[in-house]
């Protein structure tokens, strides 16, 4: 037993000693892992409305290769060769799925531009952070205030939007929480469809 | 304390159709994936109810004194005060805490503030809104807060 826990040692041992071997250096030209990770977080930052990579709480969404570090884009090898490109973004209070559209086109056509198309596979956008965008008002500034139907400030029809709505169901007892739950069958459990895992 | 609940669904019942325009449906990409974080919705969905006439602030007694406390020292983010969202990959539920002002009209405002959330979510993350939950824990009274007496300055003991 004691003999084969030796030979293990020594396997992770060789092991790491070979990655360690080759492991490029700092001065070797970076692969193309790397460059599709730095051209993709370069072509996202110039989309308008992304405000900055975002690493993640634990700083752990980057890439890393031979002592540089990519933060906010992981590139992630896919079984046909080409790379995954996952880009975590901090972005303005926009759109977000005409924004990951963009976000997509830009890295595209700058992985064109490198010569690096066929070795991109998908572009995966996460959207992390919503930061104010000073050089763009937000739509909630742009518009006004939406109307309560209250006498002082509403405008004349603001009473048949709040009647409108009235098709919903509403309870206004501490107990009618659980009662209404029951009746459109969304339990606790199951509010969003498609989970996060 | 006994809070006034309200629960309702919002438009996400229509996402199940087929239509291809409607929320929920636009984040998936032949190109890739659209993942947003629940800080992402939450913040929206913060940010929408304050702009209802009508709400005072977000979030319980306990919350608010915290937030207080953390925004003073600059690391807190009351954007996300009060409200608690659970998001998937197509839709999103939302639970808010509010305190209304005294002598406006619970249902209204809380109507005006689900359809606020709803159409700032859907609109900016393309997520249904399945229900927002909201919760009145209290009311504002304008004449809860003391007025601040301008204190005159006291004079000075050297010349």
């Amino acid at each position: 037993m004691e003999q084969r826990n030796v030979e293990e040692r020594e396997t992770s041992a060789s092991v790491a000693a070979a990655s360690v071997s080759a492991a490029p250096s700092a001065s070797a030209p970076p692969s193309d892992r790397l460059r599709l990770a730095e051209l993709g977080l370069e072509a996202a930052l110039k989309v308008k409305h992304v405000a900055a990579a975002h690493s993640g709480r634990l700083g752990t969404q980057m890439t890393f290769e031979g002592g540089r570090r990519v933060p906010g884009v992981r590139a992630v090898a896919a079984a046909d060769g080409r790379y995954a490109v996952e880009l975590h973004l901090s972005v303005a209070e926009v759109s977000l799925p005409e924004l990951a559209e963009k976000v997509r086109d830009s890295v595209e056509r700058a992985a064109k531009k490198a010569g690096l198309a066929d070795h991109l596979g998908s572009i995966d956008v996460s959207f992390e952070d919503l930061v104010e965008d000073e050089a763009q008002p937000t739509p909630a500034s742009k518009e006004s205030a939406p109307s309560t139907g209250r006498r002082q400030s509403a405008p004349a029809g603001a009473g048949k939007k709040t009647a409108s709505s009235g098709g919903r169901k509403e309870t206004a007892s501490a107990g009618g929480r659980k009662q209404a739950a029951s009746t459109t069958g969304r339990g606790k459990p199951a509010r969003a469809a498609g989970r996060k895992q | 304390m006994a809070a006034a609940t309200e629960q309702t669904a919002g438009s996400g019942e229509s996402s199940t159709t087929g239509d291809s325009s409607g929320p929920g449906k636009s984040l998936q990409s032949g190109r890739g994936t659209t993942t947003i974080a629940d800080i992402v919705v939450s913040k929206v969905a913060g940010i929408a109810s304050r702009e209802v006439p009508g709400v005072h602030a977000m979030g319980g007694g306990a919350a608010r004194a915290v937030g207080g406390i953390t925004s003073r020292i600059g690391i807190g983010d009351d954007r996300r005060q009060g409200v608690a969202v659970e998001v998937g990959e197509r839709e999103a539920a939302v639970d808010l805490t509010i305190t209304v002002d005294y002598g406006e009209s619970i249902p209204q405002i809380s109507s005006a503030v689900r359809d606020n959330v709803i159409k700032r979510i859907e609109g900016i993350s393309g997520l249904s809104v399945t229900e927002v939950n909201i919760v009145v824990n209290d009311l504002y009274f304008p004449g809860d807060e003391a007025p601040q007496e301008e204190e005159e300055p006291a004079p000075a003991r050297v010349s």
